[in-house]
């Protein structure tokens, strides 16, 4: 038994005392004990202290616990933790995930299909066999978002129950947050008071904002990287207009959340995002304890996502395959979260949902769906902004040049327009590199659609665009230089950095003057007179 | 610079995907007009033609993505590499042209940076346009801030590693346009659009 050094600290023993500990009761955390000092001259000890003690790894409390298994289905895994489960501990005993990627067929069908449904049985067949091999009775299954929107959810699930003896919850969205809350935060490290956590899914996204350590605000947002994948990122590896066509939409939609407060810090949990952890790790050669995730792990892991397919990255970083094709989704997802939340730095928490539904069985029993710090009341539940609707490739495919040329155009005659400020606060050189791509775009979409243009208008616009384009060019490319240049650096011997110092310092004025020259330009450019050239050039 | 060439057989009232596979065809006719230049290691000017035209090539299926089989993605994507690689290849080869220049013209020095650059200035005039921008060459050939010596050692340095890096990124680049057409890169994407090979 061990027993905190302060508690018995402060205690002032006559030297001719000795102490004698009587152990009282014995309740589930601790032992209640009365301290007596006894006097060799006296007969009756007095009792000098007495409280309840905390024990770490009594055998006492190893009775408490309860040997659990529970199962998470989701969209893109279903994943299973084994674990003997106390009200505020979890002793992990097997953990194990099968990706199945329900949500893709949601998302085509609307509901699960046949080759989904038998991959769903088998994987859960095996986990029932792993939980009877550890002699569990009670095998705690929750389903989300995949589920929740398949049009069969019902037949599913009386399925699983007869053909493998398991009952499934479908959770909601809410109540998906709560328990991944106590999941991810239980215990408790380096967490505080005003935080926040966030699931980044394969089907959603949920977002808990937490005050004084109790949940303020949860939403369940129905993005998640599988949705991100299937919607938009679904090439591999990503291109690099789908990749700005995701950010776009992430920006956008996050802005409409309405979040009670910042918060201090976000702990994030969720496969992707852990497997992104183990990424950075072995990238960035850092330390295998470290769950502290920042937002050039974040750019470094991005930069290489967006390069390499995911069959590579499986093999070079040790993920699943069918991980590694949602991981450039789950990577932007959190990207966009970080920026929101105004954070640089987030905690990678190894637990979530399926330790969120153990602490929840532990601490309310059979009743635990039902208790308000799983099920919290609608004054907490924020609202989660809809989906657009993405018009079909079938109807796309129904499109006349001359109707595709009125969405196209304006579309990146805005992107373009967009970058104007962020150039201007010349903060970041990426965004002169940003609006540099921006434009040539652009001109690469005018080109494609010049015979369906008016020609005056469409010149006119042709020549602002490539005027912008140039001086973005030239700017961008002292900028690459000057990266390149500061990379051999490092390289370089001591003698031969002077020569290359003057070469930065001559380059470094060169470009403060090309970054006079192109906000001259776009401080004088009408963005409202070039929208109109733009749509005037399309014609009705 | 190699500008577009304007698709003219399109028919504005027919469905883009039609239109897009013509433009693509053109955009791809455009590319492969530079590529008997792939094995002369220093045609710069040429080079930087192909990157032209390979981006557009790509930003061309990237605008149409909608438009076009699924299966031109990956296209899309071997030719943002392409693109990348003889982009370092340019920027190394700037450097390296901005180096020798900056070197040599401490020795000889150059009255007026427009006579390199080819830009109307105050010198004469001359038919040779530089690749160099004029405003980076003002910078460095300014004899009023000219480097000292130790300064020009580490620049001779810097310039013979910068020659070295510039031969693998040529060798690499070349490696990958080979690879491309092992796989048949342009019949692949003519079959994935349905059109015909077109020589620009």
């Amino acid at each position: 038994m061990m027993m905190y050094e302060h508690e018995l600290s402060g205690v002032p023993l006559n030297s001719c005392s000795y102490i004698i500990i009587i152990l009282c009761t014995l309740s589930q955390s601790g032992i209640l004990f009365y301290m007596f000092e006894q006097h060799v001259s006296r007969n009756e000890p007095s009792i000098v202290s007495f409280g309840l003690h905390y024990m770490e790894e009594t055998m006492e409390h190893q009775l408490q616990m309860i040997k659990c298994a529970a199962i998470d289905i989701g969209s893109n895994s279903v994943e299973l933790v084994i674990a003997n489960c106390a009200p505020d501990s979890l002793e992990l005993i097997k953990d194990d995930q099968t990706m199945v990627r329900l949500g893709e067929n949601v998302k085509v069908i609307g509901e699960i299909g046949q080759e989904k449904r038998e991959a769903l049985l088998t994987t859960l067949r095996k986990y029932r066999g792993e939980a009877e091999h550890e002699q569990i009775n009670v095998v705690l299954a929750v389903a989300t978002e995949a589920l929740r929107k398949a049009q069969n959810r019902q037949q599913i699930v009386d399925e699983i129950e007869r053909t493998t003896g398991i009952q499934v919850h479908i959770l909601s969205g809410i109540v998906e947050a709560a328990l991944t809350y106590h999941g991810a935060t239980y215990d408790g490290t380096e967490l505080c008071a005003d935080a926040a956590v966030l699931d980044v899914g394969g089907g959603s996204t949920e977002l808990i904002i937490v005050q004084q350590r109790h949940i303020a605000w949860l939403s369940s947002l129905p993005i998640g990287s599988g949705w991100l994948h299937d919607q938009i990122l679904n090439s591999d590896p990503p291109v690099e207009d789908d990749i700005q066509e995701a950010q776009d939409f992430l920006s956008q939609y996050v802005r409409q959340l309405y979040i009670p407060s910042l918060p201090q810090q976000l702990v994030v949990t969720g496969s992707s995002a852990r497997a992104l952890l183990k990424i950075a790790r072995q990238m960035l050669k850092k330390d295998e304890q470290v769950a502290h995730f920042t937002r050039k792990d974040l750019a470094v892991c991005l930069s290489m996502l967006e390069k390499v397919r995911s069959e590579e990255v499986a093999q070079r970083y040790g993920v699943g395959q069918e991980r590694a094709k949602v991981l450039p989704s789950g990577a932007l997802l959190l990207q966009a979260m970080m920026e929101y939340l105004h954070l640089d730095e987030v905690i990678i928490s190894r637990y979530g949902l399926r330790e969120g539904v153990l602490l929840a069985y532990a601490r309310y029993g059979e009743q635990w769906l039902e208790h308000p710090e799983v099920r919290p009341d609608d004054s907490r539940v924020g609202v989660a902004p809809p989906v657009p609707e993405r018009v079909s490739r079938n109807e796309k495919q129904r499109e006349t040049f001359k109707q595709s040329v009125r969405n196209e155009l304006p579309k990146r005659g805005k992107k373009f327009l967009n970058w104007i400020d962020d150039v201007l606060q010349n903060d970041d050189i990426e965004s002169v590199h940003k609006m540099r791509v921006a434009s040539r775009r652009l001109r690469a979409t005018m080109d494609a659609y010049e015979s369906a243009c008016k020609a005056k208008p469409f010149r006119k616009t042709y020549q602002q665009v490539k005027q912008a384009a140039n001086l973005l060019g030239a700017a961008r490319d002292t900028d690459v230089m000057v990266q390149h240049i500061q990379e051999q650096m490092e390289q370089i011997v001591e003698e031969e950095k002077a020569g290359i110092q003057w070469l930065l310092d001559h380059l470094a004025s060169c470009r403060k003057q090309q970054q006079q020259e192109l906000e001259t330009f776009l401080v004088d450019f009408d963005e409202q007179r070039f929208q109109q050239q733009l749509a005037s050039s399309i014609g009705k | 610079m190699a500008k577009a060439r304007s698709v003219t057989n399109l028919d504005v009232q027919a469905p883009t995907a039609q239109n897009a596979a013509k433009i693509v065809q053109v955009r791809l006719a455009e590319m492969y007009e530079w590529s008997n230049h792939i094995d002369s290691p220093y045609a710069v000017r040429e080079l930087h033609n192909l990157r032209i035209t390979a981006k557009r090539l790509r930003y061309t299926l990237e605008i149409f993505a909608d438009f076009l089989p699924a299966d031109c993605k990956p296209l899309g994507k071997e030719l943002e590499q392409l693109q990348n690689e003889l982009g370092a290849l340019h920027d190394s080869d700037v450097l390296i042209a901005l180096l020798r220049l900056c070197l040599g013209s401490q020795d000889n020095p150059i009255p007026d940076p427009a006579m390199i650059t080819g830009q109307k200035g105050k010198g004469p005039k001359t038919k040779v346009r530089s690749f160099i921008r004029p405003e980076l060459l003002s910078a460095v050939l300014d004899p009023s801030v000219a480097p000292t010596a130790q300064e020009r050692y580490g620049l001779e340095q810097f310039l013979r590693k910068q020659e070295q890096v510039r031969q693998e990124q040529y060798q690499a680049f070349r490696q990958h346009w080979y690879q491309l057409q092992e796989q048949e890169f342009r019949r692949h994407l003519l079959n994935l659009i349905g059109q015909e090979l077109v020589t620009a």
